[in-house]
């Protein structure tokens, strides 16, 4: 999935690369609980599960994945918290 | 890394992927070394035998998951009763990783080999038993965390945390058996309700 729209600014970014699943999404489901609703988080990620896990976790918890997409081995989404 | 730790972490890998994805009993040294890319011989200068490698592999897996996922959700920054839902999302996407990339729920490696070997091999079982006794133990922690800052009322922590530890292998086994991943997701949450009282 990438969107045509990727938002170019977020209140914080987590570096999940290196990591590998579920690690990200628990730490993306972490910095997320410390940001305001209508916050965006970057979440930049190599692990290419990353890509079906963040749509599976967004669409589980209700915050809106505003865009996915893979620059060089880096995965990066913006969330915007619910 | 040496060349020589290099090849053990080679053929544990290998063992692990196998092991976890079919069974102990489906799966035979020559193609461990085949999907490895070791001789026999060098296979047997780390592991006298597949047992050896399976005692290993169990030793190493539980040491990614202390330090891994199950560290990451069991945060003590994070309340105690919140770490409980972690522990559900993370078993969730780890087993539909597996789902997502060959189509397969792989289950608990540990509830897997449990179910396989139990009656089988004593000193394997017994390895197993003191793996998910670890497990429990975590359970248990948090809940006397969550007592002791008045989140729970007291309760049996031992067996509650035993329960809580039964619960989880046992809604991976049906989601397993159901190849749905979800499962997990829709009873994991209630994990939170159980509770054995204290008896006097």
């Amino acid at each position: 999935m990438e969107s045509q729209q990727t938002p170019n600014s977020s209140n914080q970014t987590l570096d999940a690369r290196g990591l590998n699943c579920p690690l990200p999404i628990l730490r993306t489901k972490k910095a997320l609980n410390a940001l305001h609703s209508g916050d965006t988080l970057k979440v930049v990620s190599t692990d290419p599960g990353s890509l079906k896990d963040m749509v599976a976790f967004c669409s589980q918890t209700g915050n809106t994945l505003l865009s996915s997409q893979q620059a060089g081995s880096d995965y990066e989404f913006f969330i915007r918290k619910a | 890394m040496t060349p020589e730790t290099d090849t053990r972490t080679r053929i544990l890998a290998t063992a692990r992927e196998m092991f976890h994805s079919r069974s102990y009993a489906d799966v035979g040294i020559q193609e461990i070394c085949v999907g490895a890319k070791v001789q026999k011989g060098s296979f047997y200068h780390f592991f006298p035998s597949k047992h050896d490698l399976a005692m290993a592999v169990i030793d190493d897996m539980a040491d990614d998951w202390a330090h891994g996922f199950v560290a990451e959700a069991f945060d003590q920054n994070l309340p105690p009763v919140e770490r409980l839902d972690y522990m559900i999302d993370a078993a969730y996407y780890w087993q539909k990783a597996t789902v997502d990339a060959e189509g397969r729920m792989r289950g608990c490696l540990f509830g897997n080999l449990a179910l396989e070997m139990s009656t089988r091999d004593e000193v394997m079982r017994a390895k197993l038993n003191a793996v998910f006794n670890k497990a429990k133990d975590r359970f248990r922690a948090t809940l006397d965390e969550a007592v002791q800052a008045g989140a729970l009322a007291a309760m049996d922590s031992e067996h509650t945390a035993t329960a809580m530890l039964a619960y989880l292998e046992g809604i991976i086994l049906l989601a397993k058996t159901r190849n749905e991943p979800e499962l997990i997701l829709v009873l994991g949450p209630a994990i939170k309700t159980l509770r054995i009282e204290l008896t006097n």
